[in-house]
């Protein structure tokens, strides 16, 4: 019994680790314009599609494969901000966020009409997959990779921003934009320097989801997005502790759902993971680790 | 208007009229799903080609068919729309989107044409509760593709399973899996669990540790969802250490199931489906597949190969009516002893009605490479209606 | 240094500023006053680019009324704002870091950092603390301090005596004193009109978007009560 417990523990904390590292992505950009990009989860596709490319054009090189995905996503993450994001920049939060819907849409019909409504089978991250066993627990590879490369993320992001002139620019700019801007710096670096931390993220995601999937298709982004975007909303959105501490409650809560309630109450699975966001969101309107008084305060 | 202006617009517009008239030809509607979440459903591409054969072959009685096909978005209004644009067009029949909260409304439009749905791939147990009449599918229900991949488990020995349902994906994902257990039970066996899952999941470890803490380990697992999610569920459980077979329903049946057994040619050896039409090396669907690569015209998979079955099967029924007759079409079509198609040999709809009567393969892997494992109609099928 | 040229501001299709002029010769202290509402902020949004505004700009000898306010701010324009704006997330430290921004010499700016800590042993004494949890006048020292860290030829301060109890009040324009003295040049935005007049070597008085008056202290005082009822400046 205990070792159920643990592996269904292990299970909610590599569940979590995925949507925070995807929550990030969409908390770093949250942060600094205010809008909610639901693109991010195409940007990842774009990662899965590019090892689609590469392993069709015969690159083995797993190094490769992964450098080549993550560079693809970084690329479209800035691609797509300033062909579609830059335009709307002062625009109000709502034109953002549809023009975030429409891009998300446009981009998942491409993928669709140009590649395949189908999934594609992408095998080559499959190597990042093996079991470990640790007494009677059983493990993947996979759960301790993911996590630890979260942790790492938000480590490394955390320094960034701590110790870098871009990362205080940033986070000046998620407090107020037009005061970095009053300081000489370019409006335009800080916030692609955004669009291309997102893309890194959703390159990193992107990996893990195909080493698990071994597909990709359309939608491939799109659903993780949607629970990352929960998770925002959860953690504080804007807040970047709190996008990694919602992508993880909410782990745990599927998991724990899934585990807890009997069969045929599972149709109500996401009925009861959303009222316990709900009852939190009447605790804390504003999410969790939303700052009391001031927006996009980060770290 | 002067007189020589006037004389040339009542020529371009006795061009205009000329284009519908030159039109003795056989026109089906497809306000079909190419975008959109339903996309990987469309049976366009297998209809295209399929008419395209008979059209090189001078067509049915000296007509040919003409395919009006349109995109509904996976939207139900607009396929309403796109029905009744159709519709005026004067089309015999009409496919759409597969799921039944489209393809009742665009039948209840048809009905007042005498025109039918006549649906490549639909296995939705809805269809058949009599709401409409004039509706046929080209396939058999869900009960009996876990009918037969439950006839062949029990012929493998399988006594207990686990089934996997999920409220997602209506009853074809919630109910296939309890008929399989039904069959099974029938057979001797026992349904040891019965756990949920989400479309689409992209990790199953939580349902794993709940199989591996059953009291005694299942011989299978049935589930009805999606690629690639099955997959993945079964590169888990592999990796788990659960030897169990792993059965599911047509939502297996895609070539990226096959890439699965990429680094591992054995992982698939116990992943078995029941599904619409066989689909292995040398199958009717193949050969189908690869003539119509030829002609340039690319089918990719089960379900849009399924198209070719429906333009068949009208082709049968306007060469038996000698006409375009919406409602005589129909009348062909149910009182035909048995209808020669591409996917399977030959379908009936004469005991049915609504569904083909045809053999339900069960189709599995040695080696990494799929095999037929049974084709016949089930001998159980659970009381569905 | 600075001349500015038949400007208008814009909010819209909403002319707050009508066709003003005036010039700032360099290192000269020079004030605009008025009442809320003035148009006084306004007028250095325009000079920022932050606010569309028609007219030309000329800062050193460049019509800078076309490019970009990053580009004006590189050119050497630095802006302690109305409200202060501290970057309240970021510790003191990284206020004045960002406020360096423009600097190649970052060697020589460290050190600048380092004389701002010694001008004001409180901000050195906080500097790993967040800026929000400092006091109003000490936000407005760190605010000034940010701006000079940019070392510009010209600062901007706008209502840097806004919301503070009388005895900072004082500091601050003890401040600007020194700055003056030191030979930078200003363009104060003030209400405290009686204070910035002192200070002022020439101002202009800004009401509904117009200049109505200017002079230097003694030309303004003698207009009497039409400015003691704009300015609040008693004779």
């Amino acid at each position: 019994m205990i070792d159920y417990v643990v592996q269904q523990t292990l299970n909610a904390l590599s569940f979590g680790a995925e949507y925070a590292l995807i929550a990030l992505g969409l908390a770093i950009v949250f942060s600094i314009m205010g809008l909610v990009n639901f693109a991010h989860g195409e940007v990842i596709a774009i990662g899965g599609y590019s090892m689609m490319v590469m392993a069709a054009i015969a690159f083995k090189n797993p190094i490769i494969i992964i450098v080549g995905a993550i560079f693809a996503a970084v690329i479209m993450a800035i691609f797509l901000e300033r062909i579609a994001f830059r335009p709307v920049r002062y625009a109000d939060a709502t034109t953002g966020l549809l023009t975030a819907f429409g891009v998300s849409l446009i981009l998942q019909n491409l993928f669709l009409l140009l590649v395949s409504p189908r999934p594609i089978a992408v095998t080559s991250m499959y190597f990042l997959d093996w079991p470990i066993k640790l007494g009677t627990i059983r493990i993947s590879s996979l759960q301790i990779f993911e996590t630890l490369a979260t942790l790492l993320a938000i480590l490394l992001l955390v320094l960034f921003l701590k110790r870098s002139f871009l990362g205080i620019a940033m986070r000046a700019a998620s407090l107020d934009f037009e005061m970095v801007r009053l300081m000489g710096i370019r409006a335009n670096r800080v916030i692609a320097t955004a669009f291309a931390i997102s893309g890194l993220l959703a390159g990193i995601a992107a990996i893990f989801i195909i080493a698990r999937r071994g597909a990709v298709d359309p939608t491939l982004g799109f659903n993780p997005v949607l629970k990352a975007f929960v998770a925002c909303v959860v953690g504080g959105f804007g807040s970047l502790p709190g996008a990694v501490l919602g992508g993880f409650l909410l782990g745990a809560l599927e998991v724990g759902m899934l585990v807890i309630l009997p069969q045929s109450y599972g149709g109500m699975k996401d009925a009861f993971v959303f009222a316990v966001i709900a009852i939190i969101l009447v605790w804390r309107p504003e999410g969790i680790l939303s700052p009391q008084k001031e927006k996009g305060d980060k770290i | 208007m002067k007189p020589f202006f006037k004389k040339i617009s009542i020529s371009m517009f006795a061009s205009f009229l000329a284009i519908p008239v030159y039109a003795d030809t056989i026109k089906v509607g497809f306000p079909v799903p190419l975008t959109g979440e339903y996309a990987p459903y469309a049976e366009i591409q297998g209809a295209k080609c399929m008419a395209e054969i008979i059209n090189n072959k001078g067509g049915v009685n000296g007509k040919k068919f003409e395919l009006l096909v349109q995109d509904t978005g996976t939207d139900t209004q607009t396929a309403i729309s796109l029905t009744e644009k159709f519709l005026d067009q004067g089309v015999v029949a009409i496919g759409t989107i597969p799921f039944s909260d489209t393809m009742i409304p665009v039948a209840q439009i048809a009905a007042g044409y005498g025109v039918t749905i006549l649906q490549a791939q639909s296995t939705q147990v809805e269809m058949h509760t009599g709401i409409v009449d004039n509706f046929i599918s080209n396939v058999s229900p869900d009960p009996f593709t876990a009918a037969a991949a439950a006839e062949y488990a029990l012929s493998e020995g399988v006594k207990n399973v686990v089934l996997l349902t999920s409220d997602d994906g209506g009853s074809w994902s919630a109910k296939t899996p309890l008929w399989f257990g039904e069959v099974i039970e029938n057979g001797g066996g026992k349904v040891l669990s019965k756990m949920n899952f989400s479309i689409p999941t992209s990790d199953w470890s939580p349902q794993i540790a709940e199989m591996k803490k059953l009291s005694s380990s299942p011989d299978a697992v049935y589930i009805s969802s999606i690629m690639p999610d099955v997959g993945v569920l079964v590169r888990q459980m592999k990796a788990a250490g659960i030897d169990a077979w792993v059965f599911g329903s047509d939502g297996l049946d895609d070539p990226s199931l096959d890439s699965v057994a990429d680094s591992d040619k054995s992982i698939l050896d116990k992943v078995a489906f029941g599904t619409l039409a066989p689909s292995q090396p040398g199958s009717a669907m193949q050969e189908f597949q690869a003539e119509c690569k030829a002609l340039g015209m690319p089918v990719d998979g089960m379900f849009p190969a399924l198209g070719a079955d429906v333009i068949m099967a009208l082709a049968y029924a306007v060469e038996k009516t000698g006409g375009t007759d919406p409602v005589a079409i129909r009348e062909a079509l149910r009182s035909a002893d048995s209808i020669p198609v591409r996917t399977v040999e030959s379908v009936s709809f004469k005991n049915n009605k609504s569904h083909a009567e045809r053999t339900v393969p069960v189709i599995g892997f040695k080696n990494g490479v799929r095999v037929l494992l049974s084709n016949a109609i089930p001998t159980f099928v659970p009381n569905w209606k | 240094m600075l001349f500015v040229n038949n400007l208008s501001v814009f909010y819209g299709k909403i002319k707050v500023v009508h066709n003003i002029n005036f010039t700032i010769e360099e290192g000269s202290c020079v004030s605009l006053l008025g009442p809320n509402g003035a148009g006084k902020t306004s007028t250095i949004s325009s000079i920022l680019g932050t606010v569309n505004s028609t007219g030309t700009i000329n800062f050193c000898n460049e019509d800078i009324s076309k490019i970009q306010t990053e580009e004006r701010i590189k050119l050497g324009i630095s802006i302690a704002p109305e409200g202060r704006r501290v970057f309240s997330n970021l510790s003191v430290y990284e206020n004045l870091y960002i406020g360096s921004a423009i600097r190649k010499d970052r060697e020589k700016a460290d050190r600048e950092i380092e004389e701002w800590f010694n001008v004001f042993p409180i901000l050195h004494e906080r500097k790993d603390q967040s800026a929000g949890t400092l006091s109003g006048g000490e936000q407005q020292m760190l605010t000034i301090a940010r701006a000079l860290m940019g070392n510009p030829k010209i600062l901007l301060l706008d209502e840097p005596s806004l919301g503070l109890a009388p005895m900072i009040t004082k500091k601050v324009f003890e401040l600007i004193e020194k700055l003056k003295a030191k030979g930078i040049t200003i363009l104060l935005v003030e209400q405290n009109a009686t204070e910035a007049l002192k200070l002022a070597d020439y101002s202009y008085i800004l009401n509904s978007g117009k200049i109505i008056a200017h002079g230097d202290r003694n030309e303004i005082l003698k207009k009497g009560d039409l400015m003691s009822s704009l300015t609040g400046v008693e004779n």
